[in-house]
């Protein structure tokens, strides 16, 4: 060995290619002017690390990209035999390599952020003192998904012996994880777990074990404010993920570079225990994925059906199984030999279905004996109609918003686990399906420890009034009217809102107090049941000078108390739409058609007076539609009524809804 | 000098080389020889450090291949060598020199002008023959104590081949330096290696074995009067081959104490014993040992 032949010497080498260092260099210099000039002009919404999507996928692709382009001689035979008859170590160059993808990802990308640091701290006097901690950051989290992505490139170049091998496998271990829970094991608990919402467990898997649901939670993707971004907190489990992700891939990279043989380049796999893995994950995961898609074509979760599953995921455990085999075998090697791996994975891609179908029970079953916070959601109480028409019995951000809002630690919660028991009991005794419910609940129980357990409930008519016993708890009513938590509005501004038109009440500051706390009174003082009576009759909307922030206080019928406020500072909280002057209504209903068919949509105007007093009778303005469930309204048909303003002689049109 | 000992590689079922033992003497060149598949790849990536064997040891100096302390002394010149994309001549010699010290550049353009290769060109332009004299200038000036090419000749029309061949000798002539060149053309060999060594079912024979071994074979060319029956001639002698030409016989004969005498009761009008090639040595001991000798002699 001569002194020529240093690390530094070889990292020379490495760069001859110059296609890592082109590629590297060219786009983050490229991305660079670009978030320059997005953040000269805006820095409220351009975010130039976490948060930042482009910037998470280059560094995951160039991850990939570079694995493959430094590691590529690993896959050609004349390259290789090129590189190990030099009198170099065979670690030498490998890891000259590996140190070349890093240094031409690093360097640049440091760089970038830097540049655009700076440039903001100079531009933006409110990112100044976050210049520091969200460049670290930043830093951080792309960094590693950057060397999750490189690595997995380098494994999967390591271990397999020709390139459409190398790709798939490492499509294979990006996607894994995500499709078998995504797509298996969510699939079969929708299918068999009656009170199945989501899986705290399950998401937390997800975000862990799949490469791209960790590197979107470590580079705060879907962060849009920037408060929110600059203040990221790298959430330490996913930090600690990415650790072994990056260190686990690095050991076993290590350990295969230096185990491969050189001959078996061009063959798929280099080793056989990689393969067999393969296959043997490959094959489950399409087995068990094509029973749950059988399990969402019955829908029916009978033993027969049940067992009808397992049977195609078997077979389709079986044959993906014969295909790979079919694919990487060698010559004269016969098909089907590893009679035990066959019937191996049928086996495992088998019994998944069957496996949640049993565990039903004991999911749908649960119920804690204490809890540390209850979030309740019932679809449709308290909801609009575009929040209503946005559920669908699935995980989406409607509930997720209303269980956030609604998490009860004190009274609430008490009544809400008495509640819940009772659902959950009735589920069981499948009491629910007998009686027809009427909509879905939604409980997430929060143990000790912080631990989430979500399930669903159908709800019956019975048992929705039952709710009452949550809905008129003190703490419910203060997290579902948000203005009785509202303190010292003598400053603020107050607007009454009956749906067709807006006026500012000119108020001293002591009878805003006074108002508010009717207000309150009249909440904590309401029954459920007269919710089914009424829809509200105006919205309060008190504007806070000192943040910006608008609260709408929803009033009814009978809030009599905030009524008679009202009413004595010359408001008419009953006016309604009706009692203005309708020039005309608007009528459209809109029925499904067939694809590529024109229309569907029938509007009907009716102008004339005795046509119009016969609709405007129905109309409630579309922002009094408070209550889906128990004050349901007419959704075939929507409505807009033009209304004349005789002060201005002008027209408005209110949208509404029907009675 | 390369030792190589009981060295054993199998690619999965397939042995590739099959416990060959072979000493490679310095300052030697040797022919390796053997049909497509015989292993004589698979031997020099082993002795190149390309590949690990599986079974055995080849040792280069004294010192194992495997402890990467002589790689710096072989240079191996594949069939088809990796050039990197666009380099010239120029540029691979700067790159053979940090890693092999005594890489006499100077040497490598004279030679390179002498042949006509424009050091500045691109490879990827030059022809297959062009490529090939190019690498094994770099092969020959690379200084290297052993220098191991494969089908270096392969493909060559004959004025190259010569062209090469001349390459070796007057390095030969220069310095003292082992080489061995595999090939599957024994007329490739023959006339440049001091010795040949023929891969045969994994295992190995040489040429200097051979003659050892056929020292009782005999080639005698004679004539014989009109009245001999030639059939008895055949069976009077223990015959490895036999060749007629109207009354010009060729003979190829073991030798036993009575063979001179049988032969000479035939009376023949003329009879001399004649030097025997090398093919000739191969073909009387390969064709009694299941090996088609003609796949390497065409």
């Amino acid at each position: 060995m001569t002194s020529v032949k240093c690390f530094g010497s070889w990292l020379k080498e490495a760069g001859r290619g110059h296609l890592t260092a082109l590629f590297g260099w060219t786009t983050f210099f490229i991305y660079t002017v670009l978030l320059v000039m997005r953040l000269s002009l805006d820095t409220s919404y351009t975010f130039f690390g976490i948060g930042n999507t482009v910037l998470l996928w280059l560094s995951m692709g160039l991850g990939v990209l570079f694995s493959f382009l430094e590691f590529f001689y690993l896959l050609q035979q004349k390259k290789q035999d090129f590189y190990y008859s030099l009198p170099v170590k065979k670690g030498m160059i490998f890891w000259s390599r590996y140190t070349h993808g890093v240094i031409h990802f690093f360097l640049p990308f440091l760089l970038m952020i830097s540049v655009c640091g700076i440039w903001q701290a100079m531009v933006d006097p409110e990112f100044a003192p976050f210049v520091g901690s969200y460049t670290a950051k930043s830093i951080l989290a792309f960094g590693f998904a950057f060397l999750i992505f490189y690595h997995i490139g380098i494994l999967c170049v390591s271990v397999c012996g020709n390139f459409i091998c190398a790709v798939s496998l490492c499509v294979s271990i990006i996607a894994y994880s995500s499709l078998f829970i995504e797509n298996v094991i969510k699939v079969f608990a929708k299918h068999y777990f009656v009170t199945y919402y989501k899986i705290e467990l399950l998401e937390k898997l997800n975000n862990i074990l799949s490469p791209f649901g960790l590197a979107k939670r470590l580079a705060g993707l879907g962060i849009y404010e920037k408060r929110i971004a600059l203040q990221y907190p790298l959430p330490a489990p996913y930090i600690i993920a990415a650790v072994v992700w990056a260190a686990v891939l690095f050991v076993l990279f290590s350990a295969a570079q230096k185990k491969r043989k050189p001959e078996y380049v061009g063959t798929p796999f280099m080793f056989r225990n990689v393969q067999r893995l393969t296959e043997i994950l490959l094959s489950v995961l399409a087995g068990a994925w094509f029973a749950a898609f059988a399990a969402e074509l019955t829908k029916t979760d009978s033993l027969l059906f049940g067992f009808v599953e397992a049977l195609c995921g078997a077979a389709a455990a079986f044959f993906v199984q014969y295909l790979i085999e079919l694919a990487v075998k060698k010559q004269g090697v016969s098909l089907l030999r590893r009679k035990g791996q066959f019937a191996a994975v049928s086996i495992a891609a088998a019994c998944i279905g069957p496996a949640m179908m049993f565990g039903a029970r004991f999911y749908d079953g649960y119920f804690p004996k204490e809890a540390e916070a209850v979030s309740v959601v019932i679809e449709g109480v308290g909801m609009s109609r575009d929040e209503y028409e946005m559920l669908d019995g699935q995980e989406n951000t409607v509930t997720e918003k209303y269980l956030y809002r609604f998490r009860m630690t004190g009274e609430g919660k008490k009544m809400t686990l008495q509640w819940a028991k009772d659902l959950a009991v009735a589920v069981n005794g499948r009491d629910a399906e007998e009686q027809k419910s009427v909509t879905k609940a939604t409980v997430c129980y929060e143990t000790e420890g912080g631990s989430r357990h979500y399930r669903t409930y159908p709800v019956t008519e019975e048992s929705l009034r039952k709710f009452s016993s949550v809905y008129e708890t003190k703490e419910y009513k203060t997290l579902a009217y948000e203005g009785v938590s509202l303190e010292e509005v003598g400053q603020d501004k107050f607007s009454w809102k009956d749906g067709v038109f807006s006026q500012t009440m000119k108020i001293e500051a002591e009878e805003k107090e006074e108002l508010l706390k009717r207000y309150k009174e009249d909440v904590f003082r309401f029954q459920m049941e007269q919710l089914t009576k009424a829809c509200p009759c105006g919205i309060l909307e008190i504007s806070s000078p000192a943040d910006g922030e608008e609260t709408e206080l929803i009033v009814y019928p009978f809030f009599e108390k905030t009524c008679d406020f009202l009413e004595s500072r010359g408001i008419d909280p009953e006016k309604q739409i009706k009692d203005y002057p309708v020039e005309s209504v608007e009528i459209k209903k809109t029925s499904a058609v067939l694809p590529n068919v024109s229309g569907g949509s029938y509007v009907h105007f009716y102008e004339e007076p005795e046509e119009v007093d016969q609709w405007k009778e129905k109309l409630i303005p579309k922002a009094f539609d408070v209550q889906q469930i128990l004050y349901p309204t007419d959704h075939t048909q929507n409505a807009e009524a033009v209304v004349t303003d005789e002060e201005t002689a002008s027209y408005v049109r209110v949208k509404c809804i029907l009675k | 000098m390369i030792c190589v000992k009981e060295l054993v590689k199998n690619f999965d079922d397939v042995c590739a080389v099959n416990n060959i033992t072979l000493n490679i003497p310095e300052g030697e060149m040797l022919g390796l020889l053997g049909t497509n598949g015989a292993g004589k790849t698979t031997l020099l990536r082993m002795i190149a450090g390309v590949l690990e064997a599986d079974d055995g040891s080849i040792v280069v100096d004294g010192a194992n291949i495997t402890s990467g302390d002589v790689s710096e002394e072989i240079f191996y010149l594949p069939d088809d060598p990796y050039f990197f994309p666009n380099a010239s001549m120029e540029e691979m010699i700067l790159f053979y020199k940090k890693y092999y010290p005594r890489m006499d550049a100077e040497a490598a353009a004279y030679m390179a002008g002498k042949l006509n290769l424009e050091t500045k060109r691109p490879l990827r332009t030059f022809s297959k023959g062009m490529k090939r004299q190019a690498f094994l200038i770099l092969a020959l000036c690379a200084g290297t104590k052993y220098l191991l090419c494969d089908e270096v000749f392969d493909g060559l029309d004959p004025i190259v081949t010569e062209v090469m061949k001349n390459l070796f000798r007057q390095e030969m002539k220069e310095r003292k330096f082992t080489v061995v060149v595999a090939s599957h053309k024994l007329r490739e060999l023959e006339d440049i290696c001091h010795s040949i060594a023929i891969l045969h079912k994994g295992g190995v024979l040489t040429s200097k074995d051979m003659r050892h071994q056929a020292g009782n074979i005999c080639k005698y060319q004679c004539v014989f009067s009109e009245q001999t029956d030639l059939e008895e001639v055949k069976k009077a002698v223990d015959l490895i081959r036999f060749h007629a030409d109207g009354y010009f016989v060729t003979l190829i004969v073991r030798m036993q104490p009575e063979t001179m005498a049988r032969l000479n009761s035939f009376s023949p009008v003329f009879m001399k014993e004649v030097p025997m090639t090398l093919e000739e040595i191969f073909i009387a001991e390969m064709e009694g040992k299941e090996y088609d000798i003609r796949k390497v002699l065409r």
